[in-house]
């Protein structure tokens, strides 16, 4: 058992547009620990080096530069691009990997360092889908059939979450946080389930419950977070209207890894508490669904406090 | 169509933790990770905008702050007003941060009294967003502490440099050394975050704690072997 002065390690980085946080709850000296979370905190770089849509020499920038032949990839791009195309056809297209076209079109291709607009070059189908991206694992190589933008922001996050959280396994207790969506495994420094409070998506101020958690992952996705230039769309588009999906405020998953919650959250954000609560259910994850008009779903026995 | 092409339709599991278990897992054996900073390059479009943003001071309710009282080297300016560290708070006192990001920097105040944090201001902000973006996050900080919580899901700051003054700050008020003084004003923990770095925040073991660690050591440092690998080099 854990006492009350268990020092705590912590690390920070920017990384993925957001502040990535690491906390280590450990009596192991600062140095040893702090070597651990160095590691853990580069798997953030290595992902959004390899994933980023607004990055023109990133690995999937350079993927969508080439059409109609196998091109080999890195783990990284294609576990991530594999995990969300198996999304895609879970959800049957509701959450859809290649959308990255249209996010571009509704102004989401600017690059958060720089500034700078990023689109992608070439002419993209406009009418290019998930299944238009094929995957040879044997080979580990994948081939766009047609010109299309992969866009792996729902996913990438919580694949370096994860990344981060096995570098960190040695550790009984732990939290990794980039930016609201965080791996929590053991207890904090009080010997507790980690506290994890859920952001209300309208009132900054307010939570709309919280979470015990251990040894998993809470990931949501919001509409109240990056809307577009004019302010009335968000990053998140049902890619099968092309617009902004509205029936959700916020979507909240539970899950085993961050890969699965961050990818699910997205997925359920689109599909709206009905279909998102039965998405849930079927994979064995929890999640709270808030509604816009403040309506609240929650899956069963889910570790939950108003 | 040629052989190679999978479709993922045949290929869909049921369970998309199993997927996102095993994918972790084949990613990190395959043991690639730069632990080179993957940008280091500045923002050169920081525009100035000075802000003195006030929250209310929020009434104690509740117990302590669930927030570790985590040791820490106190660095950028202190003022504690007592330096009676609770066993569970933080010292009283003002402290001050700053947290730089990609997008600028934002420098804070922070009030405790009796434990708990009463006061957060914005004291200054050269960062890229619009000031009406980070107004609010002082309530956030005040708010989550009288919830309790460890952290906060779905709480995306819209300016992360807030939130790494804070922490700065907060770094101070945990610090069990009593009477500290300046050591740094610019080297925190915050700064350590700049452009494409990551960094650990120094915070020697209580006393007491030094001598007896309950768990083995950490794996032994495994990025001298994947030091260098460039991020496409782990193919076949």
């Amino acid at each position: 058992m854990l006492g009350a002065s268990t020092p705590v390690r912590r690390a920070f980085a920017v990384h993925m547009d957001t502040h990535v946080s690491i906390e280590v709850v450990s009596p192991e000296p600062e140095r040893t620990v702090g070597a651990a979370m160095d590691r853990a905190l580069g798997w953030f770089g290595v992902v959004e080096a390899t994933c980023s849509r607004f990055d023109p020499n990133s690995e999937l920038r350079l993927l969508t530069a080439q059409v109609g032949r196998p091109v080999p990839a890195s783990g990284v791009l294609f576990e991530a691009t594999r995990f969300a195309l198996a999304l895609a056809e879970l959800t049957g297209g509701a959450f859809d990997p290649t959308v990255g076209r249209l996010l571009e079109s509704r102004g989401f291709d600017r690059h958060y360092v720089t500034g700078e607009h990023t689109p992608s070059h070439g002419a993209a189908d406009a009418s290019a889908r998930y299944r238009d991206v094929r995957l040879d694992p044997a080979r580990r190589t994948i081939t766009l059939l047609r010109p299309l933008v992969l866009d792996l922001g729902a996913v990438a996050k919580g694949l370096a979450i994860d990344l981060a959280a096995r570098e960190l396994a040695a550790y009984p207790s732990f939290c990794v946080d980039a930016g609201g969506d965080l791996y929590a495994k053991g207890v904090n420094a009080q010997g507790m389930p980690w506290l994890i409070g859920i952001q209300h998506p309208r009132q900054v101020d307010a939570l709309v419950g919280r979470l015990q958690v251990s040894g998993h992952a809470v990931c949501t996705s919001g509409d109240y977070e990056r809307r577009s230039v004019d302010g009335l769309e968000h990053h998140l588009v049902d890619p099968r209207s092309g617009t902004s999906a509205e029936r959700l405020a916020s979507a909240t998953v539970v899950a085993p890894t961050a890969f699965a919650a961050d990818g699910l959250a997205t997925a359920a954000f689109v599909l709206g508490s009905r279909a998102g609560l039965r998405l849930l259910n079927r994979q064995r994850v929890g999640g709270v669904l808030v509604e816009p008009s403040g309506q609240m779903h929650t899956t069963p026995g889910l570790p939950f406090l108003p | 169509m040629a052989s190679w092409a999978t479709s993922v339709a045949e290929r869909t599991p049921r369970s998309l933790v199993a997927l996102s278990v095993s994918a972790v897992a084949a990613i990190y054996v395959a043991g690639f990770v730069s632990t080179q900073a993957a940008d280091t390059s500045l923002s050169g479009s920081v525009t100035s905008a000075p802000a003195a943003v006030t929250a209310p001071v929020v009434p104690n309710r509740g117990l302590a702050p669930s927030v570790a009282p985590t040791p820490a080297t106190p660095r950028g300016t202190t003022q504690p007003a007592s330096t009676a560290a609770t066993r569970t708070g933080y010292r009283d006192g003002t402290y001050r941060g700053t947290g730089t990001s990609r997008r600028g920097n934002v420098s804070v105040s922070l009030t405790v009294q009796g434990g708990k944090i009463s006061n957060v201001s914005i004291t200054g902000a050269t960062t890229q967003y619009p000031l009406s973006s980070i107004a609010r996050l002082p309530d956030q900080v005040v708010s989550r502490q009288s919830a309790q919580v460890d952290r906060v899901s779905g709480a995306t700051f819209s300016a992360m440099a807030f939130q790494g003054a804070v922490q700065q700050a907060l770094a101070q008020a945990q610090s069990t050394q009593a009477g500290t003084t300046a050591q740094s004003s610019s080297s925190g923990a915050a700064a350590r975050a700049a452009p494409g770095g990551s960094g650990t925040q120094p915070s020697p073991p209580p006393e007491g704690l030094q001598s007896a660690p309950r768990q083995r050591s950490a794996p032994a440092p495994r990025s001298g072997e994947r030091r260098g690998f460039d991020r496409r080099s782990d193919g076949d």
